[in-house]
């Protein structure tokens, strides 16, 4: 009876310790696939895991960053802090813009998103965080306003042309009409 | 330098480790020594016939807690590490550990960490005993015992590396932690002291 009990307990063990197994190969997995740069955070801001491709973008090694304050990849303390205050309040935050800080000092346009995570009784555990680079999208803007203000100055110019040759024009229209009344004038003065 | 009876001696020691011990070892050795560090590592494990596998191991296997001195001293000796390197190592392995990412929902605040701090060593070893003596939520200083495991100085020194980055993990601030007892200096526990860098 109990070599039964033993041996079904055994071959639970066994399949329990089968299943976190596969959950460890299949996280590992995922987090490796993973393309995007992505962390997770703890409470106290405290990043506790991130994937090979924050690694890669930001230049530090895992050892390196993980246990360290978020705020330290983040140019403007500031908004980061006020970040930190968002997420704690809110369960999803999404497309927030921020410049982030690689090892190197480099710094890059980011847009950031955060997702809380909950125990079973929902308290607040911590929250992944994702980046995307928006340089080339920041750039493309930059240049696209530059184009808009030169087109805007270019439109203005040739308005003030048209503007002033609208002056010139007018002034001709009321010149011939003063003229056609002194002509108007000098005949009646000549039939008379 | 230690010879191979005493090695084996290590092996008596009643107790299990999980085999995530040994995918943080690995992680170290990569970090510091490279592809070419591990290669050298695992040649002369396998020289001396210990079942270690750094590459394939999972975390959550256990293994016997001799092997888990047994690879810090041919990490130490391969390499000839300092004492404080291996310190370093226990520093640095909540940072890689596949167990700590498992139980990420503990690293939530000082206070909820020191609450579940008898449990979290249950997670890698099956014996010892890891007790909170003294907290102070406003200082975050903590005492913590441990107790029920004599094995050897250079586990003393790892742990006391592994706690002082644990605790860093809760209090989000530079701390530091200092084993102030040992049972192997005739303590009757491991006294481990955290405090906040001033």
């Amino acid at each position: 009876m109990n070599m039964s009990f033993g041996s079904k307990n055994s071959k639970k063990k066994i399949k329990t310790e089968e299943e976190v197994q596969g959950l460890e190969s299949y996280i590992r997995d995922f987090w490796r696939f993973l393309p995007l740069p992505v962390c997770y955070i703890n409470p106290v801001n405290i990043i506790l895991d991130v994937d090979e491709v924050f690694s890669c973008f930001s230049n530090y090694q895992p050892t390196e960053i993980i246990g360290e304050d978020l705020g330290k990849l983040f140019a403007d303390s500031k908004k980061i802090e006020e970040f930190k205050k968002e997420i704690l309040e809110k369960e999803i935050i999404s497309n927030k813009e921020l410049v982030f800080l690689t090892k190197d000092k480099k710094e890059i346009p980011v847009s950031i998103s955060a997702m809380q995570r909950k125990d079973e009784k929902g308290n607040f555990i911590g929250y992944f965080l994702s980046l995307t680079d928006i340089s080339e999208s920041k750039r493309f803007q930059e240049k696209l306003e530059k184009e808009i203000e030169k087109k805007a100055a270019d439109l203005k110019e040739k308005i003030g042309e048209l503007e002033r040759i609208n002056k010139i024009m007018t002034g001709r229209e009321l010149k011939m009409i003063e003229l056609k009344e002194k002509i108007k004038q000098l005949e009646k003065q000549l039939k008379s | 330098m230690i010879n191979k009876e005493q090695l084996d001696e290590l092996l008596k020691i009643k107790g299990e480790v999980k085999g995530v011990v040994f995918q943080t070892d690995a992680d170290y050795i990569l970090k510091k020594e490279g592809e070419q560090g591990l290669k050298k590592l695992e040649k002369r494990i396998k020289e001396l016939g210990y079942p270690i596998d750094y590459r394939k191991g999972k975390a959550l296997d256990l293994h016997p807690i001799g092997l888990r001195v047994i690879s810090l001293f041919l990490i130490k000796d391969t390499f000839d590490w300092s004492d404080e390197e291996i310190r370093n190592m226990g520093y640095t392995a909540p940072t890689t550990s596949f167990i700590v990412k498992l139980l990420m929902k503990f690293f939530v605040s000082y206070m909820k960490f020191m609450s579940v701090v008898p449990g979290y060593w249950g997670k890698h070893y099956t014996v010892g005993n890891l007790e909170v003596i003294n907290l102070n939520d406003e200082t975050k200083d903590a005492t913590l015992h441990l107790k029920d495991i004599k094995i050897h100085p250079l586990f003393c020194l790892y742990v006391e590396g592994y706690f002082e980055r644990m605790y860093q993990f809760v209090v989000g601030k530079e701390g530091r932690c200092r084993e102030t007892k040992c049972m192997l200096k005739g303590d009757p526990y491991h006294e481990y002291v955290f405090w906040l860098k001033k």
